[in-house]
């Protein structure tokens, strides 16, 4: 008599404990409709008898490492513009974007956010962003003072989503001291990949004996970089079929491969694990580290070794990463007015020029990045900054599609099997093609 | 005899069924009702209410962002030609294969040894008890580095046998036993705790009248303890498989579900699906496949109980 009833709320209460921990932190209930038509009528009423301050939220994750130069912005913002308040919100880049999505999918979204150019495009496709088109326009706002590389990114089918707040090129930084002991010349620009094995065949090393490597030739970059240097790439024009699969592509990713498996001149996942690619550079490690120029302030503080930086060793094509940050209004805000008022300055000269003393990334905006991004390194490590600048030549976007962070997993996985030498690099490739297709055909 | 094993036997209900509607009785249900509401309201706020609303979430399509959009069995259809999704539930098969067993053995074993007269047993028995009021993520963090291949403890245990280094949690053979043995060490402790309990309860006079017939240790054990410890070992089995099946933390910390998805459990799969994914909708549909699995399991539980759990034969 009394078993069933205990089935029946031992079954509740499982119920409970496994789908609770699965379960949205809200309801489909709470879906925030698109500020558009009641919105703004049901708020416009009350605003113009008492001009009131407007607080606008911006979450950011722009130059994390160095919170007062985004402070400063606000700051002169505030200044600028009296009654318009600004409440910061710095969340680190890790954890911004589900916190975003939550905060959207609760009702409460800041007004402001700042997006990497892959984010941008998911949340974008979601319609979580206002177009900044008409606002442009209406301001007849200068986009022309932008590296259009930057702009592009951060649009979505034709429309501009986000202000570029800053980029990044990806570069070889090169420890001098290991080059010098070993005895091998400093790379530049002529560099091909043979030329770069061959000097990190010579700079990986172990230096006690003990069968273990202590010291890398070169730490392995993204893996879409590689498909790039063997003229490959990940998608074809239209982005409606994965071509990780073609003969280039798969030689591009058996390179990288190789690193470990033949010429074992790079640290793998397990070393990796132990200690990071950029601790390992820190602690002179790693000989040659590709990375962009948020490696510039931390690895200034470096005391035990000199390091530079030259442009990424060329495949048979030259090729390196374009990274972009933006910031962008939420379609949900009930502020636009401010809020563009905001991005026009913190993505503005002014802003920009406040915003690369935290050297964080390089600024879009040329005027400033030719003046002071490289003005606030002279004398400084590195000594070619302008490579930075120069390799925007060659540097390409990803190209982003909705639904990339499902993409990405479904290549990783195949990836990491064929770098631990569990699968050839043709079938794994052939495999993650295929998943990846299927994916694409789920986008409308 | 009678009165340590009364709690065993079969109960015997006959109650005297009161009159139903009487009106001392409906006062004392006002009242009754009166005291639970604040934590049944809590219950169907936070967990009734999500457990409908994901199902209703399971029929349809949502990014979080855009309303949801009604799909019917869409999502449950979809699972069944997931290739990852196959491979997630083999991957939580070995879990719980590896785990539960594992557990069982290792918690009554050491509830056997401290179930003993010796000098500071509650020291022992708190240091066993320690990992499980430990976080998961401190334990998942710390044990990361045990098992680090180049400096971790374990491969200089190894070395020092002249055994070649094992890559732990960054080879598709050894990351999921390694995520087990975390798992065991974190929770046995607890279900030490239980089976200490049972193992109290067991009177002392069947011991006695046991080795007047000249029974050894093995066959106390075997037709005494196990026999009487079976609820327990019972509602351990139980609760494992369920715990199991929702592994989560040490997965998240330790291996990220990799290395090439060796070690992506179920909630995993559905974390990644709800959270990286915006497949909220797919994510719904997953957790309530792992519900009904859950339920059938405890359900084959109940139903083979009868052949061996004492008290219900």
């Amino acid at each position: 008599m009394r078993k069933p009833l205990f089935l029946v709320v031992g079954v509740l209460l499982m119920a409970s404990t496994v789908l609770s921990a699965c379960a949205p932190a809200a309801t489909p209930t709470a879906v925030p409709q698109p500020a558009q038509a009641s919105a703004p009528a049901a708020t416009t009423a009350p605003q113009p008898a008492a001009k009131q301050d407007v607080t606008l939220k911006v979450m950011s994750f722009l130059a994390i490492d160095t919170p007062d130069v985004e402070k400063q912005i606000i700051a002169e913002f505030e200044k600028e513009n009296p009654g318009i308040k600004v409440q910061f919100d710095a969340v680190p880049f890790g954890d911004f974007f589900t916190k975003l999505q939550t905060m959207i999918a609760g009702g409460t979204p800041p007004d402001v956010a700042s997006l990497n150019m892959e984010n941008l495009q998911s949340f974008a496709a979601l319609g979580a962003l206002a177009d900044l088109g008409p606002l442009v326009q209406k301001d007849n706002y200068d986009l022309g003072q932008y590296y259009p590389a930057t702009l592009d990114m951060h649009s979505y089918k034709g429309k501009l989503y986000g202000l570029p707040a800053s980029f990044s090129t990806v570069v070889l930084f090169y420890n001098k001291k290991l080059f010098d002991e070993a005895q091998v010349p400093y790379p530049d620009g002529t560099w091909t990949w043979d030329k770069m094995i061959d000097a990190a065949k010579k700079l990986t090393k172990d230096t006690n004996g003990d069968g273990k490597i202590d010291q890398f030739g070169y730490a392995k970059a993204w893996w879409p970089v590689y498909l790039w240097l063997n003229g490959a790439d990940l998608f074809n024009k239209e982005r409606t079929k994965c071509t990780i699969a073609e003969p280039a592509a798969v030689e591009g990713i058996q390179k990288m491969v190789d690193l470990w498996l033949v010429h074992k001149v790079a640290p793998t996942p397990a070393d990796l694990k132990t200690q990071s690619d950029w601790d390992m550079f820190m602690a002179g490690r790693l000989a040659m580290y590709p990375v962009g120029p948020w490696g510039i302030a931390p690895f200034q503080k470096i005391s035990t070794f000199e390091w530079d930086i030259a442009d990424h060793p060329a495949g048979k094509e030259k090729a390196t990463f374009l990274f972009g940050n933006s910031l962008t209004i939420l379609a949900a805000s009930k502020n636009q007015e401010a809020a563009w008022k905001y991005l026009k300055f913190a993505a503005g000269e002014k802003g920009e020029r406040i915003r690369q003393q935290g050297g964080y990334e390089i600024a879009p905006v040329k005027k400033v990045a030719e003046s002071e991004f490289l003005q606030s390194l002279k004398g400084k490590m590195p000594a070619h900054a302008e490579v930075f600048l120069n390799s925007t030549a060659y540097a390409r976007t990803v190209p982003v599609v909705p639904k990339w962070n499902e993409i990405s997993a479904a290549i990783d996985e195949q990836l990491e099997l064929a770098s631990l030498g569990k699968k050839p690099v043709k079938d794994a490739l052939t495999d993650a093609a295929a998943k990846v297709d299927a994916i694409l055909a789920t986008i409308k | 005899m009678d009165s340590g094993l009364a709690q065993f036997g079969r109960a015997t209900p006959t109650h005297a069924r009161p009159a139903r509607c009487s009106p001392l009785r409906l006062r004392d249900a006002f009242w009754g009702y009166l005291f639970i509401a604040p934590s049944m309201l809590g219950v169907l706020m936070f967990t009734l209410f999500p457990v409908l609303a994901a199902l209703g979430i399971s029929f349809s399509e949502w990014n979080l962002i855009t309303p949801p959009r009604f799909v019917g069995l869409e999502g449950y259809r979809a699972l069944l030609s997931d290739p990852v999704f196959g491979k997630v539930l083999l991957n939580t098969l070995y879990y719980t294969a590896g785990s539960v067993p594992l557990n069982l053995i290792l918690a009554l074993a050491l509830a056997l040894a401290l179930n003993q007269k010796i000098r500071g047993i509650a020291v022992y028995r708190t240091a066993y008890f320690m990992p499980v009021v430990s976080s998961m993520v401190a334990v998942g963090l710390i044990w990361a580095w045990l098992y680090d291949t180049d400096y971790g403890l374990f491969n200089a245990l190894l070395a020092r046998l002249h055994l070649p280094p094992v890559a732990w949690l960054t080879s598709t053979e050894w990351a999921m036993p390694a995520v087990i043995l975390t798992s065991v060490w974190k929770s046995v402790g607890f279900n030490m705790v239980i089976f200490l309990a049972a193992l109290q309860d067991v009177p002392e006079g069947l011991y006695e009248a046991a080795r007047i017939d000249g029974a050894g240790a093995w066959r106390l054990f075997r037709h005494i303890t196990l026999p009487l410890i079976s609820p327990a070992v019972f509602f351990v089995v139980v609760m494992g498989i369920i715990g199991s099946f929702q592994a989560f933390d040490q997965v998240y910390v330790m291996t990220e579900g990799g290395p090439a998805r060796a070690t992506t459990v179920i909630v995993y799969y559905i974390w990644q699906n709800a959270f990286k994914f915006f497949k909220m909708g797919y994510a719904s549909a997953m957790a309530y496949v792992l519900f009904l699995l859950v339920l059938l399991a405890t359900l084959a539980q109940w139903q083979v109980r009868r052949r061996w759990v004492f008290g219900e034969m």
